[in-house]
């Protein structure tokens, strides 16, 4: 154990401090039909957008104080949605190929404090099955993950080590098997978590039992 | 330094790396600690009440115990709960933990109030903690109703400590729900658990061998007797304040957030 702790010691790289309230993660929601793919993005904290908006040029470098702290004002939202390099950038990190084709995207719907900004992409034939590749804020910082969730219940993470991931979007009927369902992950959580769970409860009880032992021999 | 933002990112990221590597066991254990360490988390309440109520190490166990149970048990509610049944759509996370922290304050205040009323009834007829004046025999039904710790209370002040996750724990489960991982991410949340209750348990130890140094040192018996009798009361008031002064907070968090 001793060793362990020595080891975590020596991977920590103090990071600099990411200031955050207790909030959503970034999200992505992946759907569509009929040829077409949309993917719905989430910032996840309102002062993401305020520092996405800063590194975009969209609101004066001033924002950021000198220890790197960001607060959201009023007004931040609207000044990231209003700026032309939003939708490139947006683009630029959310990609979708079908098959080997890249489908081409825009910005169809914009509620940044609401719903989020939706990118529609064109596959051009029925997609059954496309590849999403999302890299959003992870030029703010590294550490930046994006939790995905697709058509049937499919969820998956991304982050700067795993960039690409490969989603069913007819759903349940042309689910490939590769493909994570609802139901499996469902199950598969509730199956790891009984299981610690279980676990766990076995050692307080064992615990219980042999303290109780103990103290009658005493 | 190492600080506790910089150790909760790398247990962030080591739930979705491949393997179950020891150190993110490790990494876990120190996140929870410097999380602990940090201000609030009931530190000084777990001071106040094992000084105040004549506490043990056993009760500096039950103390850290209840908060790391506490604190993987709300993590991971709150986790399923965003996960599967889109918590968000119904009430912001912030105000939730805020809500949270408004229920922890109101615990820490009804254990502060519970304690005063118990030590002002308790101590009317004043007697002294094991000083062997003979009351025992009178009040031979107690169970320690009078004096020393109470479970109740301690557990209390532990699911008070706990009660609020940290964001670093929620975004480790979440992940792992996401990715699959979800029983490894609920080992490295309750490590985390431990690693806040080391430090609490160290805090209560520290309160307790302070405590026995003043006892040890005060050459006036009825000096001593009085502080007895007064700390209590002190700690118990003490409780109270703080708890009052965490639920205010929360509550000024809750009117500018809605």
């Amino acid at each position: 154990m001793l060793a362990a702790l020595v080891a975590a010691l020596a991977v920590l790289a103090p990071g600099p401090a990411v200031a955050h309230p207790f909030g959503d993660p970034q999200t992505v929601e992946i759907g569509g039909a009929g040829g077409e793919v949309r993917v719905r993005w989430r910032a996840g904290g309102a002062d993401d957008l305020t520092l996405l908006a800063v590194s975009l040029g969209a609101l004066p470098a001033s924002r950021v104080m000198l220890d790197g702290a960001v607060w959201y004002e009023d007004g931040d939202a609207e000044a990231l949605a209003a700026s032309p390099a939003f939708e490139d950038y947006l683009l630029d990190r959310i990609a979708v190929t079908a098959g080997t084709a890249a489908c081409p995207g825009s910005l169809t719907e914009i509620d940044l404090l609401g719903d989020g900004a939706t990118l529609t992409f064109g596959c051009g034939e029925r997609a059954d099955t496309a590849t999403v590749e999302v890299r959003t804020l992870l030029d703010l910082h590294p550490a930046y993950r994006t939790l995905a969730t697709g058509p049937g219940g499919q969820r998956a993470v991304y982050d700067r080590t795993t960039a690409s991931h490969d989603w069913a979007i007819a759903g349940e009927p042309g689910t490939p098997a590769a493909l994570p369902a609802s139901s499996e992950v469902g199950r598969s959580a509730a199956a790891q978590l009984g299981t610690v769970g279980a676990v766990a409860l076995a050692s307080v009880l064992g615990g219980v039992l042999w303290s109780r032992r103990r103290g009658r021999r005493a | 330094m190492v600080d506790a933002t910089a150790l909760g990112t790398q247990m962030e990221q080591l739930v979705s790396s491949p393997g179950f590597t020891p150190v993110a066991f490790a990494v876990a254990l120190l996140a929870g600690a410097a999380h602990a360490v940090g201000p609030g988390h009931g530190k000084s309440l777990a001071a106040a009440y094992l000084i105040g109520a004549g506490g043990r190490v056993r009760d500096a166990a039950w103390l850290g115990g209840s908060v790391a149970l506490m604190h993987t048990f709300s993590v991971l509610v709150v986790a399923l709960a965003w996960t599967f049944l889109s918590l968000s759509d119904v009430v912001a996370l912030q105000t939730l933990t805020t809500g949270l922290q408004l229920v922890a304050g109101l615990l820490v205040v009804a254990t502060g109030v519970w304690l005063l009323r118990r030590h002002l009834r308790g101590h009317g007829h004043g007697h002294g903690h094991g000083h062997g004046h003979g009351h025992g025999h009178g009040h031979g039904h107690e169970h320690g109703h009078g004096h020393g710790t109470s479970r109740p209370g301690l557990v209390l002040l532990g699911i008070s400590g706990g009660l609020t996750p940290s964001p670093s724990a929620f975004l480790v489960l979440v992940t792992g729900l996401f990715a699959g991982r979800s029983g490894f991410a609920l080992l490295l949340v309750a490590c985390f658990g431990l690693g806040m209750a080391v430090v609490l348990f160290a805090v209560g130890l520290l309160a307790l061998a302070g405590k026995n140094v003043v006892v040890r040192a005060a050459e006036s018996r009825r000096a001593l007797t009085l502080a007895t009798r007064v700390a209590p009361v002190l700690a118990a008031g003490g409780i109270t304040l703080l708890g009052g002064a965490l639920t205010t907070l929360a509550v000024g968090s809750l009117i500018t957030t809605t």
